[in-house]
């Protein structure tokens, strides 16, 4: 069968224009190692630097290095060293929360003078929430017949976003390994500017912290998802009476005005976004929240 | 079916899609083989994600996740058939895109001022930002088979055969949706232009 010519040799002026402008379009110059980091092939030697790691654990991808972190004990040096080295892999990663973590590490380490620091209390874990996936969802292409499918369930699921300051704790992709890497490179920032803890120590410290806030806040996301306002806000209530000013205070304010929306409480929703603004006029959650 | 070709360029030296380099099968070591995927692949595989309307600010995950599928799925790809592999569930990923924007309901595009770009001559970067925006609108009316299909041809320059191939559809089907993909297209272009009044 013939081919037609293309638009690009035989459209008209204004037709190749946008043809042109579409074929020339390039994606940003840093996504490819975004890409490459996410998929756990970053830089040569991020993976080796994780000491006494199971090979298969350096092997594997930072996608799936976390989904197995996630069920795995938080040992106290292990976490930091990871993390650290995860980070350095895919240091993209670690900038989402990197400030914040810095913050909430140095308020930590203030109030743990006398004695360990409130975000660190052991609260017990619970269950992993199911988060709501993307690809979780049938999808009916258009073009194609739907066993022509090409799309693994797990893989939206475990895909970090890219470049949202914990953006995803509410977009539904796991933040987990940016929160630890955040921490592990706010352990080794702090580490030699002060008298406070060893750098291992603090990371132990302040990443089984990062982990329990995380859990809540999931878990607040999940019942938001699930269309349960009212769980939402006790679970949202909870988180800010237990950290108050913590790592995910932008993403709890976010999801309390999702919440309220959701309950019928559009003035209290508005103000709670009145709040997000003035707390975090940048936030990457204004738009999301919507007026 | 013709496989989609993998030379460097087509018989008018123009650079096409299958410009990509054949990734060996002796050296197909797993994470080898999807970093020169994604080295080779990256820009078509973004390309094909935007032009079929997932929005800027999702574009990147978008673009993750379909590498992370064919992390996935690599051992049932056969080697030097990453392509349509790839190509295939971008077609699948934008179309979950789209239904996820419908679904938030907030429809929060980013203008192209969030594009980056070194290009130093702002009326040149003004100029493409415009015509980009023409050519997502254009494309954003269109029907997706057609669309898909367009955007496979017109901008990523992929033989008919090859579309096909990667659609899963007769050759025939794909000659069709083509041809009314450009005549919509051009009927678009038009509307878009008198309405700028006849500019660019």
């Amino acid at each position: 069968m013939n081919e037609p010519k293309r638009l690009l040799d035989s459209g008209s002026g204004h037709v190749r224009a946008l043809v042109e402008a579409g074929k020339a379009d390039q994606p940003d110059r840093h996504l490819q190692e975004k890409v490459l980091g996410a998929l756990g092939l970053g830089a040569a030697g991020g993976a080796g630097l994780i000491a006494g790691a199971p090979d298969a654990l350096a092997r594997s991808g930072i996608a799936r290095f976390f989904g197995g972190l996630r069920h795995a004990a938080l040992s106290k040096a292990g976490i930091g060293v990871i993390a650290a080295a995860t980070a350095s892999s895919a240091g993209y990663l670690a900038v989402g929360v990197h400030e914040r973590a810095r913050e909430v590490a140095t308020r930590s380490a203030a109030r743990s003078a006398a004695n360990v620091a409130p975000a660190a209390a052991p609260v017990p874990l619970r269950p992993l929430a199911p988060e709501p996936s993307v690809a979780s969802t049938p999808v009916t292409p258009g073009t194609a017949s739907a066993d022509s499918l090409p799309i693994a369930a797990p893989a939206a699921a475990v895909a970090p976003r890219f470049g949202s300051k914990g953006a995803s704790v509410l977009a539904g992709g796991s933040t987990e390994g940016s929160v630890l890497a955040g921490a592990a490179a706010t352990a080794n920032a702090r580490g030699s500017d002060d008298a406070s803890p060893a750098p291992e120590a603090h990371a132990a410290t302040v990443a089984p912290a990062i982990t329990v806030q995380l859990e809540s806040i999931r878990h607040a996301r999940a019942l938001v998802a699930a269309g349960d306002a009212r769980a939402a806000l006790v679970e949202l209530d909870a988180y800010d009476t237990r950290y108050p000013q913590g790592i995910f205070e932008e993403e709890a304010m976010a999801l309390r005005v999702r919440a309220l929306r959701m309950a019928g409480d559009a003035a209290g929703a508005d103000r709670e976004r009145t709040n997000l603004q003035s707390r975090f006029p940048k936030s990457v959650h204004l738009t999301a929240v919507g007026n | 079916m013709a496989p989609i070709t993998t030379s460097m360029s087509d018989s008018e030296g123009r650079a096409t899609l299958g410009a990509c380099p054949a990734i060996a099968p002796e050296r197909a070591d797993a994470d080898e083989r999807l970093r020169a995927c994604v080295r080779a692949h990256l820009a078509t595989v973004w390309r094909v994600l935007r032009r079929n309307g997932v929005p800027a600010a999702d574009v990147d995950d978008a673009v993750q996740k379909v590498f992370l599928v064919l992390s996935r799925k690599a051992h049932g790809v056969e080697a030097g058939r990453e392509l349509p592999f790839l190509l295939r569930t971008a077609v699948f990923v934008a179309a979950e895109a789209r239904r996820a924007q419908c679904r938030r309901r907030e429809s929060k595009e980013p203008s192209f001022d969030e594009r980056s770009s070194d290009r130093p001559n702002p009326e040149h970067v003004l100029l493409e930002r415009e015509r980009l925006s023409q050519l997502d609108g254009i494309l954003k009316q269109m029907d997706d088979p057609l669309r898909v299909a367009f955007v496979l041809y017109e901008l990523e320059e992929l033989t008919m055969a090859a579309i096909a191939e990667v659609l899963e559809v007769p050759i025939g089907t794909v000659a069709s949706r083509l041809r009314r993909a450009r005549a919509r297209f051009e009927e678009l272009a038009g509307v878009f232009r008198d309405a700028n009044g006849g500019q660019r």
